[in-house]
């Protein structure tokens, strides 16, 4: 019993740490400086999105035994699985970019030494993590070390913030005055597709793969997603909060990754920027694994080959290829020297605009009785599923057209 | 072996098309890229599952189906492989069929890659733990 706890307590603590991403902490860094706490409301949503959405994938897994991508083709037949395959593909690979421009920034601000010398050995560890560590090593590892990422939340205490101010602007929605819509909109759209990253599903679903789950696993699987999400978006609040009271009221607006993780420094000084760095370190490192595991998950479950990371490479082989190569082209996109926030804020718009080609099929699958059975939708999954949805697709249509009217959010 | 003799009419094309296929042993095949058919007194008859990039090229058209072709030919893969229809065991949702068959339809590519590519590179062999 207490071994079961255990593990209950571990899978929901890698869940939260999981959570956290590089699109989720510039983006909530980003809205709590210009927007204070009056975005807390998109957070929610899109928490509430993901739990839904990833539990139902959860389902088909354990039930049916097979990803969510592996029945797209089925359900939508070789044209349309294509077309979804090519959106879902080419954002994962932009998200890998930003995890990758994440990680280096971390390790730029620990050392001091320019980013761009970290990507090459960035990229040559994500690939030997992927190569050599077993998929329930690496997933417990960096959730767990992506849980340092807390200390945004010790460092709201610490700052003293004018709590009842906060809280008028929770139960503000709207922006300031002083604000423009659009762009009220436009982050709000990239906020929102930081919670519900369409990777996140395909990752799920597949490491569920992995790590062989079934039927009995459910309720375990369950508790993972309904309490580690939410308390992962908590985190994400945190990091909106720790914005929100620095940056907000003197007007600073973040262009940079240091200007997140100044608040943290201000309130707990050298120990806390250690702490944060590491958390961050692990998130996004984390994140650029999944991420990139991904892009073959999917590619493998499209066309029907072995894959995953419980196969010998050699056995798995175009799957390899495939994530070795989406590494590879990672890195040269990061090279570049692309701006690491500009960068994550396209992948999270884009990522808005593929949303719908993700969430659509898993609730067309999970309805499915065939695959299902007595775990298919009930009304009350339905119902959050498809107001969702709608959100999802307001989103989707709104994310480019925001992006030209206001310049990417100027 | 056929798993529909006792039913009425089977929808082909959710029953069969793009299922994946496994082996008893749990090798991995792939998908039902297409079916083969074969024309008997006025009728056709499934006469077996068509594995590879050139039998789904065909379903797919257009240009995307053209790249596939393309990829399949630069592996030697000149006809789809068969999988005869007596080959298969059950369908729970994927097609398993029987491990000597699932053993020999093996894909060009994946066999070139492990070869040239992915073989060579150390701890190839040994999967992560």
């Amino acid at each position: 019993m207490n071994k079961r706890l255990l593990a209950v307590t571990l899978g929901i603590l890698t869940a939260v740490g999981g959570f956290v991403d590089i699109g989720d902490l510039v983006e909530s860094g980003v809205v709590g400086a210009r927007y204070g706490m009056a975005m807390v409301w998109v957070t929610v949503l899109g928490v509430l999105g993901i739990c839904v959405y990833a539990d139902m994938s959860g389902r088909i897994v354990a039930v049916s035994g097979r990803p969510v991508f592996d029945l797209i083709r089925e359900r939508l037949g070789p044209r349309m699985a294509l077309l979804n395959l090519a959106g879902s593909f080419l954002i994962t690979l932009l998200t890998v970019c930003a995890e990758i421009g994440g990680v280096a920034i971390v390790i730029e601000l620990a050392s001091g030494v320019d980013r761009l010398v970290w990507v090459l050995p960035i990229g040559v560890l994500i690939w030997l993590v992927v190569w050599r560590v077993g998929f329930e090593r690496m997933e417990t590892g960096f959730g767990l070390g992506g849980l340092a990422i807390g200390v945004f939340a010790v460092a709201v205490f610490f700052l003293h913030p004018d709590w009842s101010s906060l809280g008028a602007q929770v139960a503000g929605f709207a922006p300031p005055p002083d604000q423009a819509l659009p762009t009220y909109a436009y982050h709000a759209v990239a906020l929102f597709a930081s919670a519900m990253t369409p990777y996140e599903v395909f990752f799920f679903s597949s490491g569920g793969v992995e790590e062989g789950w079934t039927v009995k696993d459910l309720p375990v699987q369950r508790a993972n997603v309904l309490l580690g999400f939410p308390l992962g978006g908590l985190l994400a609040l945190a990091v909106m909060a720790c914005a929100a009271t620095v940056l907000f009221p003197a007007g600073i607006d973040v262009t940079q990754v240091s200007q997140v993780v100044l608040p943290v420094t201000l309130a707990l000084g050298t120990a806390g920027l250690v702490i944060v760095l590491i958390g961050i370190f692990a998130a996004t490192f984390g994140a650029a694994l999944e991420t990139g595991l991904s892009s073959g998950y999917m590619l493998a479950q499209y066309f029907g080959w072995d894959w995953g990371k419980r196969r010998a490479p050699r056995n798995a082989a175009r799957f390899h290829l495939t994530v070795g190569a989406g590494l590879l082209l990672a890195v040269l996109v990061v090279q570049t020297g692309l701006d690491p926030v500009g960068l994550t804020e396209i992948s999270l718009i884009f990522s808005a605009v593929a949303l719908p080609l993700t969430y659509l099929p898993v609730l067309i699958v999970a309805n499915d009785r065939e695959y299902l059975g007595e775990h298919a939708n009930r009304r009350f999954s339905n119902a959050v599923g498809v107001v969702m949805l709608v959100v999802i697709a307001v989103a989707a249509l709104a994310a480019v057209p925001l992006l030209i009217f206001t310049g990417a959010g100027q | 072996m056929n798993p529909w003799t006792d039913l009425g009419l089977v929808d082909l094309g959710d029953a069969l098309l793009d299922r994946q296929i496994i082996g008893e042993d749990g090798t991995v095949v792939g998908k039902v890229d297409d079916l083969e058919l074969r024309a008997e007194g006025g009728t056709y008859v499934v006469d077996a599952l068509l594995v590879g990039p050139e039998a789904l090229a065909d379903r797919l058209g257009g240009p995307a189906g053209k790249l596939l072709r393309r990829i399949g030919r630069g592996f030697r893969a000149r006809a789809p492989q068969r999988i005869p229809l007596n080959a298969i065991r059950r369908i729970e949702p994927a097609i398993v069929v029987t491990t000597a068959v699932a053993q020999a339809t093996n894909s060009p590519s994946e066999d070139w890659l492990r070869r040239r590519i992915i073989g060579r590179i150390p701890g190839a062999r040994r999967a992560s733990r």
